[in-house]
């Protein structure tokens, strides 16, 4: 653990402050437009090139969660919850949450069409196509 | 054997109370038992079926558990490898909240521990188990313990299966559920095939143990646990306790009773058997002592009371019948008395005077009379009357009057009846004794008269006839006739001298000259002298004596007459054979025996044969006997002190003549 969050740290360090949407290295698309991440994101969308996607969000008082609603979503958190309560009642679901970037990034390296946002470096520590990314 | 009232009531009392306590406790024992029985065995199975319930559904629910965790969404982080420990955190939260030695395993498909409870890696169980979960569904069991499986499929794609949740169940968790009692066995029985490698984890308590002492039955188990068996066992001390406790009471019930039932005995012992028992003594002890004047003390105001009361007023009657009969014994042993004084004043009297005379002063003095006398004829006939009447010939002696008598014994008819009879009877013995007197002396008087008278001409008669026979004019037929004469004459002057004996004998004027000499030469002198007479008649005679001398003091003279007789007598009697004479010197006395083989006695005048004159028809005819020999020789015996007795067979078996001289 100490050993992670030493490469993380020395990482964060080096490519400071990039935020990625990544994919399995077999994803069908190379790029994902900002709408598009934001419509798969808000339930408004749930194929890419004929799959079903598979979201991956990361905890709710996680830091990148806060910069990726507040960069690529852009929307407050009010918003958001007041959204997906709605979203809730209409029968959907948000996307899956998991622990950490290092858990997306090995969902992604199994599950070919899940995508999922992380810090640029450990996109690419698993080799993972990034097909959107965003400094901040 | 005697047993006291005491010991009887106690026996009684004691036999009814064993008999109905035992028929209680018997019947109560058989029914009770079996009702019991039946109870217990319904409970058992109740309480059997409910923890066998209670094992199928916390085994569904372990099952159900797992089915449910395998499909949180959490169970995708396989994918991810669980490297946020998500799924760790949740099945050992789960393992706590189970709070049994349960372990889940979670494995991807590919047979990696995702995470897993388990501390200590066993790769190969790991494999037995990836390896049976991979064809199974449904919970089994895998060596020591129940598998529960359940296939994860991703949450975001329900047909893609990304790993398996494994719940390991150790089967000794199963005795958890079983309730822990000590009077209540249960147990859990594997099937046969697996049941010897599960011995430990599950032992059967001991089937002989089991039949002995429980109540037992055995209920199946459903899935997983197929072909098991669930064991119930309940101690048949606690099944029929009330069957015990029942007993115990009854038991002490009995104790009790035996105390109260003592109690009543011995308070009827102090109260009813007590008294009665010193009555008893108190009665006894006036048998020995004869003392009926003491009274018993009364007890009690019962009817033991009564019975003491009664029994004193029977003393009481008891001993004054007792003091009236003594003082009649008295009076009755008094008159005896005066009867007997009378009597003998009457035997006493001599002359037919003096009798009437002493009879009439004894009648006033016993009947305390104004006046008693006599009379030849009856005078007052106011006056009681005793006839005095004979009763050797009809002829009264007179009348003895009696007047005023006051003694009761006067009353009495038949006392005066005896005393008239008793007069009279001495009387007659008086005047009888006077005729007797008379009659003897005019016998004597007659006999030594006749002897006398008779004796002198016949001794001229023979004096006569023997000097003629010596006269040389004496022809012989004169001398024949003079022979006879004087045979005749001779044998009449020894039956004269016979008489003359005789008479003197009984005159008690033969006084026998005692001297000291031997007898048995006295005898053999007796015999030489006979010998000739046997000769006569062919006969033989043996002499034979158990002792050469036998000094007596008897009469020589006298004593051979006898002898002479004796021998006579058989050689009279016998003809043909011997005569025996045997002399024997006794303890106290000398035995003369004369044995003949003569013609004997019959039997029917062997009675009489020491009466005068007394001769047997069959020697009546012979001239040659008097009848006066025996008579003489007995009574000369007598007067040597000594006996003859005379023994015979019967006729014409002999005769045997015993003489005894006393020493």
């Amino acid at each position: 653990m100490v050993r992670y969050l030493g490469i993380a740290l020395f990482v964060s360090f080096l490519y400071a402050h990039t935020l990625v949407i990544a994919a399995n290295a077999k994803f069908p698309l190379q790029h994902l437009s900002l709408d598009t991440i934001r419509d798969l994101y808000l339930d408004r969308r749930h194929t890419l090139g004929g799959y079903r996607v598979i979201l991956l969000n990361l905890p709710f008082d996680s830091r990148l969660r806060k910069v990726f609603e507040r960069e690529v979503l852009k929307k407050s958190r009010s918003e958001l919850e007041r959204y997906w309560l709605i979203a809730h009642y209409k029968g959907h679901r948000p996307p899956k949450v998991v622990q950490s970037q290092e858990a997306v990034a090995r969902y992604i390296q199994k599950i070919p069409y899940a995508i999922g946002y992380m810090d640029k470096q450990i996109a690419l520590q698993h080799n993972l196509k990034i097909l959107y990314q965003k400094s901040y | 054997m005697r047993l006291s009232i005491r010991s009887k009531l106690l026996i009684a009392f004691l036999g009814t109370i064993a008999i109905a306590y035992l028929i209680i406790v018997a019947l109560f024992s058989k029914y009770e038992t079996k009702i019991l029985q039946q109870r217990a065995m319904h409970q058992l199975a109740t309480q059997a079926n409910y923890t066998a319930q209670r094992l199928k559904n916390w085994l569904e629910s372990l099952q159900k558990e797992t089915a449910f965790l395998g499909r949180l969404e959490i169970m995708d982080d396989i994918i991810a490898n669980d490297i946020d420990k998500r799924i760790i955190q949740i099945v050992t939260k789960k393992k706590i909240d189970i709070g049994k030695n349960v372990d889940f395993i979670v494995f991807d498909t590919k047979e990696n521990v995702v995470a897993t409870t388990i501390n200590h890696y066993n790769t190969d169980l790991f494999h037995q188990i990836f390896f049976q979960t991979h064809k199974r569904t449904k919970p089994f069991i895998l060596g020591t313990n129940i598998i529960f499986p359940a296939k994860i499929v991703a949450s975001f794609e329900p047909k893609r299966v990304i790993g398996t949740l494994v719940l390991l169940l150790p089967l000794q968790e199963l005795k958890s559920l079983l309730p822990p009692s000590q009077h209540l066995l249960a147990w859990i029985v594997p099937p046969p095939n697996i049941r010897h490698a599960l011995r430990k984890i599950f032992p059967a308590p001991q089937q002989q143990l089991l039949q002995k002492e429980y109540l037992y039955l055995y209920e199946q188990l459903s899935a997983p646990l197929q072909g098991w068996k669930l064991g119930y066992a309940l101690h048949k001390d606690v099944a029929f306790e009330t069957v015990r406790q029942v007993q115990h009471m009854l038991f002490l019930t009995f104790a009790v009773l035996l105390l109260l039932i003592s109690a009543l005995i011995f308070i009827i012992d102090r109260k009813i058997i007590q008294p009665i028992r010193k009555l008893s003594l108190f009665a006894s002890k006036i048998v020995p002592t004869n003392n009926f004047t003491t009274p018993i003390p009364i007890p009690s105001k019962d009817e033991i009371g009564d019975l003491a009361k009664n029994f004193n007023q029977l003393m009481q009657k008891v001993a004054q019948a007792l003091q009236a009969i003594e003082m009649q014994n008295q009076k009755t042993v008094q008159t005896l008395i005066n009867l007997m004084d009378f009597f003998a004043q009457m035997l006493q009297s001599k002359t037919k005077e003096e009798t009437i005379e002493h009879a009439c002063e004894e009648l006033q003095r016993l009947t305390k009379a104004k006046k008693v006398w006599y009379a030849p004829k009856e005078e007052d006939i106011k006056s009681r009357i005793i006839l005095l009447q004979s009763h050797l010939h009809d002829k009264e002696y007179g009348i003895i009057h009696i007047q005023g008598a006051k003694e009761k014994i006067a009353l009495e008819e038949r006392f005066f009846e005896a005393a008239g009879r008793m007069i009279s009877l001495q009387i007659d013995k008086i005047e009888l004794l006077e005729t007797t007197k008379e009659a003897l002396k005019s016998k004597t008087y007659f006999f030594s008269a006749l002897s006398h008278e008779l004796r002198t001409p016949l001794g001229s008669i023979l004096s006569i006839s023997q000097f003629l026979m010596t006269s040389p004019q004496c022809d012989e037929k004169a001398k024949e006739s003079l022979g006879k004469i004087e045979s005749s004459a001779s044998h009449l002057l020894q039956i004269i001298n016979d008489i003359l004996l005789l008479a003197k004998v009984e005159s008690g004027k033969l006084e026998p000259n005692f001297i000291q000499c031997d007898i048995v030469s006295l005898c053999k002198q007796t015999v030489d002298m006979i010998v000739p007479l046997a000769e006569a008649k062919d006969l033989t005679i043996d002499f034979f004596t158990n002792k050469k001398e036998i000094f007596i003091k008897t009469d020589p003279k006298l004593c051979k007459q006898v002898l002479i007789n004796l021998l006579s007598n058989s050689i009279k009697y016998t003809h043909k054979g011997s005569i025996q004479v045997q002399v024997f010197a006794k303890k106290d006395m000398v035995e003369i025996i004369v044995k003949d083989s003569g013609i004997g006695i019959e039997p029917e005048f062997l009675k009489n044969i020491f009466n005068e004159f007394h001769r047997e028809y069959r020697v009546n005819n012979s001239n040659n006997g008097s009848g006066l020999g025996l008579a003489l020789s007995k009574k000369i015996a007598k007067a040597l002190h000594g006996d003859i007795f005379i023994e015979s067979e019967g006729v014409n078996r002999g005769t045997k003549a015993i003489f005894q001289l006393f020493l």
